[in-house]
């Protein structure tokens, strides 16, 4: 009877144990959270304006991943993806709420690594050109840009993220710079 | 950026830095929301009926015990102490 007070403490080792007891109490899931809070908010802020907002929508996707996380199967892929996709799901969520214009924020050198994988000579009418090129894709190709060249992601860790085989990002990557080079040139 | 854009596009901004992330990181404000979306009704809980368990078994002890006593005295030979009943 005493055990329904009592809760057993056991050292948990590996991240995975740590899920295991996260879901019958969320106390465990505090290292996961440590672990992985910097590089979700740096997700997160990638696709924000501003840093209050990034904020608020990192603590709601721990929140949601705290919540959903007895539905969570472990089927090979970094956990982190699974928190990923949350995140994603968050900021698409954001947008369709606050009715905004989704951000996208890109650096010189993001620009320069599309010119060389396009076969095109970089120079500052190029970023422009880019800019109006980026405004004419589609969300899906903006966030395969964002995962491939501004994030510098693995083609393996782009599947994981977007729950698709990594010959599939692949295909959808190179179809995607072909169409960039045929608008930039 | 003009109206027709669609997206929103900022070109080089700066990366928040360690100290600024560490100033918003908590998990205590996590774990008390979640607390509170997930927190089981009453009826859900084990300790409820736990609790409900040993009301009963109490009540049933006090039962016991008064009935026993009321037997006693009606059983007592009747002294000086005791009232007379008429």
């Amino acid at each position: 009877m005493l055990s329904i007070f009592k809760k057993k403490k056991i050292p948990p080792q590996s991240e995975k144990q740590l899920i295991e007891l996260s879901k019958a109490d969320s106390r465990y899931f505090a290292p996961i959270y440590e672990k992985y809070y910097e590089q979700i908010f740096r997700f997160v802020y990638k696709r924000m304006n501003g840093l209050d907002e990034a904020n608020d929508i990192t603590s709601q996707v721990f929140l949601k991943t705290l919540i959903n996380l007895k539905k969570y199967k472990h089927t090979g892929a970094p956990f982190v993806s699974w928190v990923y996709r949350i995140a994603l799901n968050e900021v698409n969520q954001y947008y369709r709420d606050k009715k905004k214009k989704r951000t996208i924020n890109i650096k010189d050198i993001d620009v320069k690594s599309i010119a060389v994988d396009v076969d095109v000579f970089y120079n500052f009418e190029l970023q422009d050109k880019m800019i109006a090129t980026l405004n004419e894709l589609d969300d899906l190709k903006v966030l395969l840009l964002e995962l491939r060249y501004f994030e510098k992601r693995s083609f393996k860790e782009i599947a994981s993220i977007l729950n698709i085989t990594e010959s599939n990002a692949k295909v959808k990557v190179y179809r995607l710079l072909e169409e960039l080079k045929k608008k930039l040139t | 950026m003009s109206e027709e854009n669609k997206y929103k596009i900022n070109v080089n901004r700066q990366e928040p830095s360690n100290e600024e992330l560490k100033k918003f990181k908590n998990f205590n404000k996590v774990i008390s929301k979640h607390r509170s979306i997930t927190k089981r009704p009453a009826y859900k809980r084990k300790r409820t009926y736990f609790l409900l368990l040993i009301i009963l078994l109490l009540t049933y002890l006090i039962f016991l015990s008064e009935k026993e006593t009321l037997k006693e005295e009606k059983g007592l030979p009747q002294t000086e102490q005791t009232p007379k009943i008429k």
